[in-house]
């Protein structure tokens, strides 16, 4: 501690001045005019982060070195000068702000900014004997404006830079007080062309003499801001569809103190919105015409369906019940509107068809389908051949069926007419093969016997034993002879058709007749028959052909049973959808099939020449059958037996 | 000389054993109704014996069980030295063409003749033996 530090101490020390001190807010020092501290105010302190130990009594100097990170501080060196021209001037001294960072307790730099001014204090002798150190803390102002320098410069870098908007100010009678890079580039003229004109230079001529110009600016004063879109001019006189923006500043009396305003072009915008209202505006129309068009076919549709004067419907596609029919439909089935659409279609078709229709109609495509030909029946029970037509379509939102259904009863009638023709002919031309071939074998052997018998009786060289042979030869060829002509008559008189008329007859009562009338032999060879008629005992039929069917059937399950095995018929109906089968089964000597082929049931055909027979009675079984509309079929193994099956057929 | 006549028809067969008679005296004449037996005759009858005088056989066509061209298959499959010593004929009662053409085109066929066999036919058979 010097000399005269310790009597400046002495001398400053008055409590007073200390308290004085301890409660300014300023922040001061007191230096004496060699730089001793000998005191500071409580603010200086906390300032500075500084005990007052470390300060009273010390230099200003040693307490306060330059900030070593601070390579451009010249803050003390400035501070020196300073005190050193108060100390040689004897006047008060104002510094420039000064930068002197501040280290903290811990050994921390802080940037801080500071305002200087130093005071001398003279005694009565106008000595300087003090220098009053006053410190201002201006680091937050200097820090604030150049925030604001800096924002500042960046505003200016933006509006000059941008260039896609105009960005312009006017004064509060419009005139252009200031322009940007972008307002030359939108508008085409240059800051020197067009700083204090008015603003209406960039509005159209019609927009001019509307007051247009006038009317934005009111507007825009008024509620401090407006919004526009609307055709502007440039310096060539081209226009363009400019988006603005008008924003008023007030001075703090409330009166204009300018307004900026912001535009844009956005003719390109525009145009593609125009385009796409254009485009949304025919996308309308033409819904509207094809609604229309839709509307106008749905018409046409449901008059092509109601007046069609072909029978329609629409059916369900499950259980085929009618959503809709036309007239003609009512008209040739009989059924009324309400009739009809508590029916499914099924319900027209026959019965032996219904399964058929079903999987018919079950058709994945989705054109128009000819499901072929199929029998109707109309209210009043007649039949009609219809050929169906189906078409997939939606009735009511749901998948259905759209069936046309036209009547081919008569070109049906006349086709089975011509089927029923041909087959006939072909039949007949058959049946004349067949007459011709019994004709040269059948008829023409007993003949040729006769003839070869009658030429022997001419030898003059005969005696009586052979002419008793020859008798004889020509007897059995006579009733041979005989024979044929009365199967051929017979079988002629089946094939000319039915004559007599038909009945309903049990299977039951025929069967307990013919073994009536063979019980003799059935009760000395005991014939075991089992029979089954609880499916189907009754049939309308010719009851002689049926009769005779049966008796030629059982008769040779007899004949041509197994000598040593008890003889067993089995004989049994099975009813069908569409008729009824008789079965005739016997355990018999069988044939083996392979050898006979589809001779079983020709004339004079035998396949057992041990046992007695013609030939004739499968023939008749077969044309009997046939005569009655059905068919008939065999199966049969050797020493095994053999098996008929009769289909007879509904007829409708 | 010898004949065989396989025929269905019982008739026929009586009135074929006069015919021969008449025309040409006491000859050793079989008759077969059944086909199959025929068959089995002329296998066992003709086996390794030495072919001499030539045997006629007169076949009937139309025949229950085994017919005429049934037994002509089988007769196919028998030795070579058993067919040399036989001359088949068809004898039926169809003058039908067809059944005349489908005769005369089987290799062992000689003739077809239609029914009644008559004196003339056996005499001309035994000429061309």
């Amino acid at each position: 501690m010097s000399k005269s530090s310790l009597s400046a101490k002495s001398a400053f020390h008055h409590p007073n001045l200390q308290a004085l001190l301890e409660s300014v807010p300023g922040q001061y020092l007191i230096l004496l005019p060699d730089f001793t501290m000998i005191e500071a105010s409580d603010a200086y302190l906390t300032a500075t982060m500084k005990h007052r130990e470390q300060i009273v009594g010390h230099n200003l100097f040693e307490v306060f070195p330059d900030n070593p990170l601070d390579i451009a501080a010249r803050g003390m060196d400035n501070l020196r000068v300073s005190l050193n021209y108060v100390l040689k001037h004897a006047v008060p001294h104002l510094m420039e702000v000064q930068k002197y960072d501040m280290r903290t307790p811990s050994g921390q730099v802080n940037e801080r900014y500071w305002s200087l001014y130093n005071k001398p204090v003279f005694n009565n002798k106008h000595e300087l004997i003090y220098i009053i150190h006053r410190v201002e803390d201006v680091t937050r102002q200097v820090e604030a404006d150049l925030r604001v320098k800096v924002g500042e410069e960046l505003i200016s870098l933006i509006i000059d830079n941008v260039k896609e908007y105009a960005l312009f100010m006017l004064d509060a009678k419009g005139n252009i007080t200031s322009w940007n890079r972008g307002a030359q580039h939108i508008n085409g003229y240059k800051a020197s062309e067009i700083i204090g004109k008015y603003v209406s230079v960039f509005y159209t001529d019609e927009d001019i003499h509307k007051g247009i110009p006038e009317f934005n600016l009111k507007v825009a004063k008024a509620r401090g801001r407006l919004e526009t879109e609307g055709w502007r001019k440039r310096k060539d006189g081209s226009e363009y569809w400019a988006e603005v923006v008008l924003t008023t500043l007030y001075n703090d009396d409330g009166s204009v103190r300018a307004i900026s305003k912001i535009s844009r072009d956005i003719t390109e915008q525009n145009k593609a919105k125009e385009e796409i209202k254009e485009l949304n505006a025919t996308l309308e129309q033409r819904v509207i015409e094809r609604a229309a068009q839709l509307q106008e076919s749905e018409k046409k549709y449901h008059n092509l369906f109601q007046y069609n004067p072909m029978p329609m419907w629409v059916i369900d596609e499950e259980a085929f019940q009618f959503l809709d029919v036309n007239e003609a439909a009512v008209k040739h089935y009989g059924y009324s509107r309400k009739q009809f659409l508590a029916m499914s279609a099924l319900d027209l078709c026959a019965q032996d068809e219904r399964e058929r229709y079903i999987q018919a109609n079950r058709t994945e495509l989705s054109g128009p389908l000819n499901v072929g030909i199929w029998k109707h029946f109309k209210k009043d029970g007649t039949l009609i051949y219809v050929e169906g037509i189906v078409h997939h379509t939606t009735f009511e939102g749901k998948h259905a069926l759209l069936v046309l259904s036209n009547d081919v009863t008569e070109k049906k009638i006349a086709e089975l007419h011509r089927n029923k023709i041909t087959s006939d002919l072909i039949q007949r031309n058959k049946d004349l093969e067949q007459f011709a071939y019994i004709l040269s074998h059948n008829l023409r052997l007993p003949v040729a016997n006769i003839l070869g018998f009658s030429e022997a009786l001419q030898d003059p060289a005969l005696d009586l034993s052979d002419i008793t042979e020859i008798a004889k030869g020509i007897n059995a060829s006579t009733q041979r002879l005989d024979e044929v002509i009365l199967d051929l008559y017979n079988i002629l008189k089946v094939r000319s058709g039915i004559i007599g008329k038909t009945e309903s007859v049990k299977f039951s009562e025929l069967v307990d007749d013919i073994r009536h009338s063979l019980d003799t032999q059935i009760k000395k060879d005991h014939i075991e028959f089992t029979v089954d008629f609880s499916e189907a005992d009754e049939i309308n039929t010719l009851k002689s052909y049926l009769h005779s069917i049966l008796y030629n059937l059982i008769s040779n399950s007899i004949k041509y049973r197994k000598a040593n095995d008890i003889c067993s018929i089995e004989i049994k109906t099975q009813k069908h959808a569409s008729g009824i089968t008789l079965l005739i089964k016997d355990n018999g000597i069988g044939m083996d099939f392979s050898k006979i082929k589809d001779n079983l049931f020709g004339l004079y055909k035998r396949f057992h020449p041990g046992i007695e027979g013609r030939g004739v009675g499968l023939y008749m079984v077969k044309t009997q059958v046939e005569a009655l509309g059905g068919t008939i079929n065999a199966q049969s193994e050797p020493n095994i037996g053999t098996e008929f099956t009769i289909d007879f057929k509904f007829t409708d | 000389m010898n004949f065989i006549i396989i025929d269905d028809d019982e008739t026929n067969n009586i009135l074929c054993r006069i015919i021969i008679k008449q025309a040409i005296g006491e000859a050793d004449v079989e008759t077969f109704v059944y086909a199959r037996e025929g068959l089995d005759y002329i296998e066992s009858h003709f086996a390794g014996t030495t072919p001499g005088d030539k045997t006629v056989l007169f076949l009937d066509i139309n025949m229950s069980e085994m017919d005429g061209w049934e037994f002509l298959k089988q007769y196919d499959t028998l030795a070579e030295d058993i067919k040399s010593q036989l001359r088949l004929f068809i004898l039926s009662s169809s003058a039908n063409e067809n059944d005349k053409r489908k005769g005369k085109e089987n290799k062992y066929m000689s003739n077809y003749i239609v029914k009644p066999l008559r004196k003339e036919v056996i005499h001309s058979i035994l000429a061309a033996l």
